[in-house]
């Protein structure tokens, strides 16, 4: 499971070795090793509260680690200066657990934002395509000009995931994007995340405990248990693997 | 929130106007101070600025033209006051205008005036230094009045109890009644009393008022000297007499010499006029001293009046001689009373020796004594 | 900057310590965030103008009303005026203006920031290559600090309107008389304190707002909390900073004059 470092592949997203992360004196992640190739979607699973969030948020350093590295496209973002990191974000998405849509903004703001920040608005005309384009994805044209406590919660995600992709990043992280979803609109998130990797081969890390989800993305699934990554495995492995835990999982 | 063309252009407004608050405040304030505009200055030297301050109002006849700029020790006894005024007033400062440290209102607060000068002397040059008129000191002056006060009311009781004695004594009632002359010399001699030391106490505290100016500028000891003097000497006049109407209030023997001694009357009479004679000298005298002060007071700039009209420094040298000789004259009349009444006493000591004492003093109650019934 | 240990006064006032060079070094270090701080600054001073006129309107007319028997007493009555302004530009227009503002500007950026961080609205910025305490916090901070003053500037003048309605319902002044009145006895030494008190204020407000909102740890109860605490501390700080700007002005005219 361990990679050797010197045999770093070229193709390999997220790199993670030894991440360790404590928060007042409770260990959540104590030895975290993953490696997740390029164009793979990689789910995650784990008990809630486990600190699922808490890998992700690191990957993208929301959360600075206690010790361990993480290598994003190759690159060490441990120890990286704001600019760099700004420069590896941009092509990194991040959904969300709770949307985190500006409360203070519109909709249409909320996707303007990303854009704007990394400078990749262009004229005001590219800049609305680029929204509805965005918009139409979800299928949720018509409230860009709402605010986001107009929003039903399951429109709330589809909003936040608009959001997400909107700066067509190489990575992404969704962090529970089906939860609270109706299993249709659910389904067609999955089938968005595939379709994504297929056309663009995106890289997506998926945390989820919705088994119908897991079923139609994952190539790869990870189980994070006590602080450390427990087993990885297609979903074949996982549905028929002995462990109780996986199998109580699973089944 | 979109921040609309609405929205900044009310934004903006709100900043402009609430800048323009502060600036309009600034603006007052700073004309109120004579901060913007064109300005001069001109300074002062004080002995005491009694509490003044950087930032206090200078008045020119009770408007207020500008504010005090520094302060600053010249040496241990002197202050400069320098003050920064509107230039529109630069016209009226002339060179003898003079500045005066007063108190605007009753709570105190310190204030510049400058007196306006006289129109034929030429104004003033930027920084200036004008004369001064120091501060009269309160205390002072109420020191020297009291001192007086506490004189006339012990005067005053004496003169009550001649009064009453007098009432007494049947004898000396014909002589006031049919000797009106007499006793209109006393009334005279009385009211004059009074008036000089009402003068005195005006004197001395203009005297006061001016010593410092005086005493520093002109560095003329024995002027100062003898103000001191004069008024040394008219005090213990004033001193003496006292005494001898207090004498007068203790001889109880003096009714049988009155009635007998028609000398004595007369001598007395004598004594009353020469002193009469002596008040009106000292009076006069006084009122030129006054006058003279009133002039120092209307500012006929001291400073270069003293130091270059060696003509008005001479006159004033002469009135004070003056009167440290009516002080000596004063002080004569009343020794000469005395002697009178020694000899009185003296011819009489063989009986009594309280007695002349007593005489004396009557003399010196009959003065009086239609002074205080006319009040 | 997870911690939400906030409990113990001493680690709230070294975080604050903490926070505020943090906030100090963006404030002073480009790329500034011109447009986010036009945008707060309209929300801050435009819009807490309404509730700072009523106030301060009805603070002149009703301290002038307090004043008046007592000036009245001692026949001083044309004093009021500038008994009035002088208290008023001093000491009761920042200070008041910075409470209402500790309420309703501190606890507003409080509750906004606390809301935002925990909804990761505050994360979302991150990713999204903005720095928050740049975006978010030093934009806020500054607008507080320069609107503050603006604010104080119009809760003066409006108060000077209710004070003069004030005096005139005893007597007839005429508005140019009332102004005279009302500015003899203020000096550059009363307005200039006083405004950079009032810049002080709104940056205490700012900061301490913000600091409450980025420390707010979990859940909408944190939210609360958050806003609760930035108006407690934010009306302490006000009154701990007037009392030393006093105390340094009092210092410093000693050492003037
Ligand atoms: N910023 C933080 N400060 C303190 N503790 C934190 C922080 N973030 C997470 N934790 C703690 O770390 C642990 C893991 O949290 P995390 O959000 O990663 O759980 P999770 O696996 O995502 O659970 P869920 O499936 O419910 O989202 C939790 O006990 C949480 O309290
Ligand atoms: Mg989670």
């Amino acid at each position: 499971m361990i990679s050797n470092p010197s045999s770093n592949k070229p193709e390999s997203a997220v790199r993670i070795e030894h991440l360790k992360k404590t928060f007042q004196d409770i260990p959540v992640l104590k030895d975290v090793n993953l490696d997740i190739p390029k164009g793979e979607n990689a789910v995650i699973i784990g008990q809630s509260g486990i600190g699922k969030s808490v890998l992700i948020k690191c990957m993208v350093r929301l959360i600075q680690p206690d010790a361990g590295r993480v290598q994003i496209l190759g690159r060490d973002v441990t120890n990286m200066k704001a600019d760099g990191l700004n420069a590896v974000r941009k092509k990194i998405g991040f959904l969300f657990q709770g949307n985190a849509l500006y409360d203070s903004m519109s909709v249409r703001e909320n996707l303007e934002f990303p854009l704007v920040r990394n400078n990749m608005a262009g004229t005001k005309k590219e800049l609305e395509t680029k929204v509805i384009r965005a918009l139409d994805n979800v299928s949720l044209r018509h409230t860009i000009d709402m605010m986001p406590s107009e929003l039903s919660g399951g429109m709330k995600k589809r909003i936040g995931l608009a959001r997400t992709l909107i700066l067509q990043p190489e990575i992404i992280l969704y962090d529970e994007p089906t939860t609270g979803l109706d299993p249709i609109t659910s389904k067609e998130i999955s089938k968005l995340i595939i379709d994504l990797q297929q056309k663009y081969r995106t890289t997506s890390i998926i945390i989820t405990h919705d088994i119908s989800c897991v079923e139609l993305t994952a190539n790869t699934i990870h189980v994070l248990k006590d602080g450390v990554l427990y087993a990885s495995g297609k979903f074949e492995e996982m549905k028929g693997s002995k462990d109780p835990w996986i199998h109580n999982f699973f089944n | 929130m979109r921040m609309t063309i609405q929205k900044s252009i009310r934004l903006g407004v709100f900043i402009i106007v609430g800048i323009a608050i502060f600036a309009y405040a600034i603006y007052i304030i700073g004309k109120q101070r004579n901060l913007f505009g064109n300005t001069f200055t001109v300074s002062g030297i004080f002995k005491d600025v009694s509490g003044l301050k950087v930032g206090s109002n200078v008045r020119y006849s009770g408007i207020n033209v500008g504010t005090v700029s520094t302060i600053k020790l010249v040496n241990d006894t002197l202050v400069r006051v320098q003050a920064t005024l509107e230039n529109k007033v630069h016209p009226f400062i002339r060179e003898d205008s003079r500045m005066e440290i007063g108190t605007e209102g009753v709570m105190g607060n310190k204030v510049v005036n400058i007196t306006p000068g006289s129109s034929t002397q030429p104004v003033v040059d930027e920084g200036d230094v004008l004369g001064t008129i120091e501060a009269v000191k309160i205390d002072e002056i109420l020191e020297q009045l009291e001192r007086s006060s506490i004189n006339t009311t012990r005067v005053t009781k004496n003169l009550a109890e001649i009064t009453s004695k007098i009432n007494q004594g049947e004898g000396i009632f014909g002589k006031l009644f049919t000797d009106t002359s007499f006793t209109n010399n006393l009334d005279e001699i009385s009211r004059n009393t009074a008036q000089l030391t009402r003068n005195f106490s005006t004197i001395s505290g203009n005297i006061n008022k001016e010593e410092g100016v005086i005493g520093k500028l002109l560095s003329d000891t024995t002027l100062a000297n003898e103000f001191d003097q004069s008024g040394h000497n008219l005090l213990e006049s004033t001193r003496e007499l006292k005494k001898i109407t207090e004498k007068i209030n203790q001889g109880g023997g003096l009714f049988g010499k009155m009635f007998t001694d028609t000398a004595f009357t007369r001598s007395l009479g004598n004594s009353a006029k020469n002193l009469e004679y002596t008040t009106r000298q000292a009076k006069t005298i006084s009122e030129n001293l006054a006058n003279i002060t009133q002039q120092m007071e209307s500012g006929r700039g001291v400073i270069n009046k003293l130091l270059t009209d060696s003509v008005f420094s001479d006159s004033l040298d002469g009135t004070l001689k003056n009167i440290n000789r009516s002080a000596k004259e004063l002080d004569q009349a009343a020794e000469t009373l005395r002697k009178n009444w020694f000899i009185r006493t003296f011819s009489s000591k063989k009986q009594e020796q309280e007695q002349p004492e007593g005489e004396e003093a009557e003399n010196q109650q009959e003065n009086r004594g239609p002074e205080n019934q006319e009040k | 900057m997870n911690n939400e240990g906030g409990n113990n006064i001493l680690s709230d006032v070294s975080g604050l310590a903490k926070f505020t060079v943090r906030v100090v070094h963006h404030l002073l270090n480009p790329p500034f965030e011109n447009r986010e701080m036009i945008k707060q600054s309209y929300n801050i001073g435009y819009k807490t103008l309404p509730l700072i006129a009523i106030t301060a309107f009805i603070l002149g007319l009703v301290l002038t009303l307090q004043s008046r028997p007592i000036l009245v007493d001692f026949g001083a009555e044309m004093l009021l005026p500038g008994m009035i302004s002088v208290s008023i530009v001093r000491e009761i227009g920042p200070v008041v203006t910075a409470l209402i503002c500790a309420g309703k500007i501190g606890s507003g950026i409080g509750a906004e920031l606390g809301s935002m961080k925990v909804t990761e609205q505050i994360d979302a910025m991150e990713v999204s290559g903005t720095n928050p305490m740049k975006f978010l916090v030093a934009t806020r901070v500054l607008a507080t600090t320069l609107m503050l003053p603006i604010l104080v500037f119009f809760a003066d003048a409006i108060s000077f309107i209710g004070s003069f309605i004030a005096v005139n319902l005893h007597s007839d002044i005429s508005v140019q008389l009332f102004l005279t009145d009302a500015f003899a006895p203020l000096h550059f030494y009363d307005i200039i304190p006083a405004t950079i008190k009032s810049f002080i204020f709104g940056f205490a407000i700012g900061v301490i707002g913000c600091y409450k909102g980025y420390q707010a740890g979990f859940g909408t109860e944190a939210v609360g909390r958050a806003a609760n605490s930035a108006v407690v501390v934010a009306s302490v700080a006000i009154f701990i900073i007037d009392m030393l700007v006093v105390e340094l002005q009092h210092s410093m005219e000693l050492l003037k004059f």
